[in-house]
């Protein structure tokens, strides 16, 4: 038995995400690195970055090549060069000056996200906050 | 040494069931993502907390400082928290803020309309950390002798005056305060003027060693792989009452004061210590004041 009723759904939220209109670019080696990794799918599929807890620092980036949602109305796009990415209102504030970029190296190498709003990174450089 | 004080009439009285209400800082969290968020921000393993059960778990910054410590309360369709006094604004923006947009997850503070009675020589006798209900109110015993209730503030007013009818003691904010420094229990004052971390105030049992990663987890992984730390909490009694902050102890180190009560002539300190001087008994001086080490936690 929960502590309060099902009408605690009706109740605030604690706090409220800021929805702002994000801006992000991405460097010439990430756009073909998304058009190589998009290949054929580019009418069909876009490049989904998002937000989630975890890491030290207390945020991880996500990246996922998706089918287009069907319903985009929570989501912001962005073209370059034909390629969509999209962020999710509720991550537009943390994205927001994001620029995308790509790093051909054995170690270390592959998509890189540059982000102004991070304050610090974990060590191994897979956390922000 | 008293194991559990209790004050009445400004004095100290042993083995007396006290309580103490706490009125603000409880939160829920709806939505069938409510472990996995909790696991991912705090200091504890929770995706696999059992139905109906407990557990404490700190908040720490990412240089791995506490912000808040938690009681999580698995009540299967929700999970509850109650939080340090005066820490839920910064949890509970650092949890809206770890909800991906994937998730479903509601973040309800519940700050006025329900109350939690933390019961100390409870004597009560039960399984620790199993939740029970009676009517309204959640109840859980989370040691051997503190039981936490939580609900509604109606049932809690009746649960209180029925306590103070048994005979135990309502403790003031004085009383509460000396409670803590004589059983080493850090309370939201702390964390917020000193951000401890929870290795140095004997809050280990908080820490998974094995979950990955949490915020502050690289800072807490370092300590525990060094396996020494550089300050220890002890309570310890002082011929003065003692200003909160730094001190040199006589003949080199120092010790950090985080609370200091007068209880009837006698002052009481709760502070941190480096550990090879962190034994019972040691004396050590404060320019003129005179200190005793009572307890190492």
């Amino acid at each position: 038995m929960g502590l309060i009723d099902g009408d605690a759904f009706a109740l605030p939220m604690a706090i409220q995400v800021d929805v702002i209109e994000a801006r992000i670019d991405a460097s010439e080696r990430a756009i073909k690195a998304m058009k190589e990794a998009m290949a054929n799918d580019v009418e069909t599929h876009i490049l989904l970055v998002s937000v989630e807890a975890g890491g030290c620092s207390g945020h991880m980036y996500d990246m996922q090549i998706i089918k287009r949602p069907e319903d985009i109305s929570s989501f912001q796009s962005f073209v370059f060069d034909g390629i969509t990415v999209m962020v999710h209102d509720k991550d537009s504030s943390t994205l927001n000056g994001i620029v995308l970029d790509y790093k051909d190296t054995l170690l270390g190498g592959g998509f890189q996200i540059e982000n102004p709003n991070a304050d610090k990174s974990c060590g191994c450089g897979q956390s922000f906050g | 040494m008293l194991t559990n004080p209790a004050v009445v009439d400004n004095h100290l009285v042993d083995f007396m069931t006290s309580y103490r209400v706490h009125s603000a800082d409880i939160s829920v969290l709806i939505g069938p993502d409510s472990l996995d968020v909790l696991h991912a921000v705090t200091t504890q393993s929770i995706s696999n907390l059992s139905d109906n059960t407990c557990t404490f778990a700190s908040i720490l910054n990412s240089n791995g400082r506490m912000i808040d410590r938690i009681l999580i309360w698995n009540l299967v369709d929700q999970i509850a928290i109650i939080h340090l006094d005066g820490c839920s604004e910064s949890t509970r923006k650092l949890l809206s803020k770890s909800v991906s947009w994937k998730q479903e997850v509601k973040i309800i503070p519940l700050d006025s309309g329900f109350s939690s009675i933390w019961q100390y020589d409870s004597q009560v006798t039960g399984e620790i950390m199993s939740i029970t209900v009676s009517g309204q109110v959640h109840s859980c015993l989370i040691d051997e002798s503190t039981l936490v209730h939580l609900g509604p503030n109606p049932d809690i007013n009746q649960f209180s005056l029925n306590l103070k009818n048994d005979g135990a003691i309502s403790l003031d904010i004085e009383g509460l305060r000396l409670y803590q420094i004589m059983n080493g229990i850090i309370n939201g004052e702390i964390v917020r003027n000193y951000q401890p971390i929870p290795l140095e105030v004997a809050l280990s049992n908080d820490i998974s060693f094995t979950k990955g990663c949490y915020t502050g987890q690289e800072i807490i992984a370092r300590m525990d792989a060094r396996g020494a730390l550089s300050k220890t909490l002890v309570t310890f009694s002082s011929t003065r009452i003692l200003d909160l902050g730094n001190h040199r102890i006589v003949g080199g180190g120092r010790v950090m004061v985080l609370d200091s009560i007068n209880n009837n002539g006698t002052h009481y300190n709760l502070g941190l210590i480096h550990p090879d001087i962190a034994d019972e008994g040691v004396e050590f001086e404060l320019d003129e004041i005179s200190c005793s080490i009572l307890t190492k936690w």
